[in-house]
């Protein structure tokens, strides 16, 4: 008789993910009131940014309003691509819930993707306002910097699943680190910085440094949240959205087999002792 | 009502038991201090971007804009090591039924829930700003009457940073699902920024939303020198704010009904 864990179980699989998009659902909608507070919030990062940077910019061709639509597609983007399931994965590790999973039929990797694209569908919410504003901007002709064309559009929104499923295996792959190294607390902080760093979430990337910028063409950040974003602004040309495509699926794939690798290795180690 | 001397024997205990915890989880420690090292490596990445563009912004130079960063980093992670992140656990405490437990201590409820634990680990990462702070007064013509009011000024900015982050968190008491201190750390940014950059809107972070005093104010009372009637005015609003907040909180943790 084969083994769980050696045959792939397709209907446990599809029925876990069911069950963590419907249970996400459902808490989303417990906690939608939480919307209000995070679109604020949103709100006031653009301002800020939109005030540093357009008083930093020389020449003045930066302007506030350019700044205000970079961010607000940003926010769009990290919104409906931005996982976050490694954080809870890792503390159910640590404190011995991992256990549950173990238990349950079907992965909880499907589980989990479901429960973060639960998360994304009401993030939709969050960018409508932010949707509206960029297109009253672009009809007042504040897009200097930006080329939005249908086919950058549709290119764009064709890596958003490959940027999401990036983030959403980086981040649980990373989780697996958590039956190895309990202190995982402070290690978790960092990759998160690390993330918001190098995917370009806190400044864009082409301001800083060539070499820094050389650098998160390489790495993998970049795809997760960036280089959709570029695609949609128009800042690419057509051989370097293949290169960058290509970059994107190879480390989509790195990531997958990372993951296979990890978890065999890690799930033996398990103890459900706790902290 | 118990007198300070108590509380700060309670707080005392509390701080070394964030000691003795810090020692028993070494690996959080080193990756807490790693974490340091990155951020600050951020700041200035982002500190070199922006001036590579410009040599001041608002009128502050570039090392005077390091020192702006650098006292943002002091204020926030002192801010989490001390009250913020018990504040950010109201909410779930509330939801999970474990706030009756901490409303029955005898420390007080005020006490409890916002100083009831010390962590050394999250203040960590504020080593970044003192260096940047340190740097700045070690290399620019810095008197010590002018740091010792930039220490004054720094504890007034975290008293008013302590009373605007209770006010957020009373919020808690009335709909636990509504984590109103989510809105703090883009609120916080503003204290990135020059209050004269914005304009008409300077106001705002002078008197509604104070966070000119937080950060910007200790920093200009350094490479600006002192200037006692702003000095004075910070400290009227100081507290201001914190009357408010505790008026706030007595009031919102009556309104609390158990679940359990």
């Amino acid at each position: 008789m084969e083994s769980k864990s050696e045959k792939l179980d397709y209907k446990s699989l599809w029925t876990s993910f069911i069950g963590g998009l419907t249970i996400g659902l459902k808490r989303q909608k417990a906690w939608r009131i939480q919307l209000i507070t995070w679109l604020l919030a949103d709100a006031i990062r653009i301002a800020v940014m939109a005030v540093l940077l357009s008083l930093a910019a020389k020449s003045g061709d930066l302007q506030a309003s350019n700044i205000v639509m970079y961010y607000s597609l940003l926010i769009i983007l990290v919104r409906l691509t931005t996982d976050f399931t490694y954080e809870n994965l890792s503390r159910e590790i640590v404190f011995g819930a991992f256990s549950n999973y173990l238990l349950r039929p079907g992965h909880y990797l499907a589980f989990g993707l479901g429960e973060s694209l639960s998360a994304r569908i009401y993030g939709l919410f969050i960018t409508i306002p932010f949707i509206i504003g960029i297109a009253i901007l672009y009809q007042l002709g504040y897009a200097d910097f930006i080329e939005f064309s249908w086919q950058n559009i549709v290119i764009g929104a064709l890596f958003m699943p490959i940027a999401f499923l990036i983030n959403f295996i980086r981040g649980n792959t990373y989780a697996l680190v958590a039956f190895h190294v309990k202190q995982i607390f402070g290690l978790t902080a960092l990759y998160r910085n690390l993330i918001m760093i190098l995917g370009g979430e806190f400044l864009p990337l082409q301001i800083f440094p060539t070499v820094f910028f050389v650098a998160t063409t390489i790495l993998p950040f970049r795809y997760g949240i960036s280089f959709p974003l570029e695609v949609f602004m128009g800042w690419l040309t057509v051989n370097e959205i293949i290169i960058g495509g290509i970059f994107a699926i190879l480390w989509l794939f790195i990531f997958i087999l990372m993951y296979i690798w990890l978890y065999k290795k890690s799930v033996l180690k398990f103890e459900a002792e706790g902290l | 009502m118990k007198s300070p001397i108590y509380y700060i024997k309670v707080w005392r205990k509390l701080f070394l038991m964030s000691l003795k915890r810090s020692r028993s989880y070494k690996t959080e420690l080193v990756s807490r201090l790693i974490r340091a090292l990155t951020i600050i490596l951020l700041q200035i990445l982002m500190a070199q971007s922006l001036f590579s563009m410009t040599d001041e912004i608002a009128g502050w130079t570039r090392p005077q804009y390091y020192l702006l960063m650098g006292t943002y980093s002091l204020v926030m992670y002192i801010s989490w090591g001390f009250f913020a992140v018990n504040l950010f656990r109201l909410n779930e405490k509330i939801s999970k039924g474990e706030l009756d437990y901490s409303l029955t201590k005898p420390t007080g409820n005020y006490f409890e829930l916002v100083f009831g634990e010390f962590f050394i680990d999250d203040m960590i990462p504020g080593l970044g700003g003192l260096v940047m702070v340190l740097l700045f007064i070690f290399t620019q013509p810095v008197t010590l009457v002018g740091s010792l009011f930039y220490v004054i000024s720094l504890l007034i900015g975290i008293v008013i940073w302590l009373s605007i982050s209770t006010i957020f968190a009373t919020v808690a008491f009335h709909n636990f699902k509504l984590k109103s201190l989510d809105l703090l750390p883009s609120l916080s940014q503003l204290g990135n920024v020059p209050s004269n950059a914005w304009g008409k809107w300077e106001i705002v972070t002078k008197v509604l939303f104070p966070v000119a005093f937080i950060t910007v104010l200790p920093a200009q009372t350094l490479w600006r020198g002192l200037d006692i009637n702003t000095l004075l005015y910070s400290f009227v609003i100081m507290l201001v704010f914190y009357t408010l907040s505790r008026i706030l909180w007595t009031i919102s943790i009556r309104k609390y009904e158990s679940g359990g």
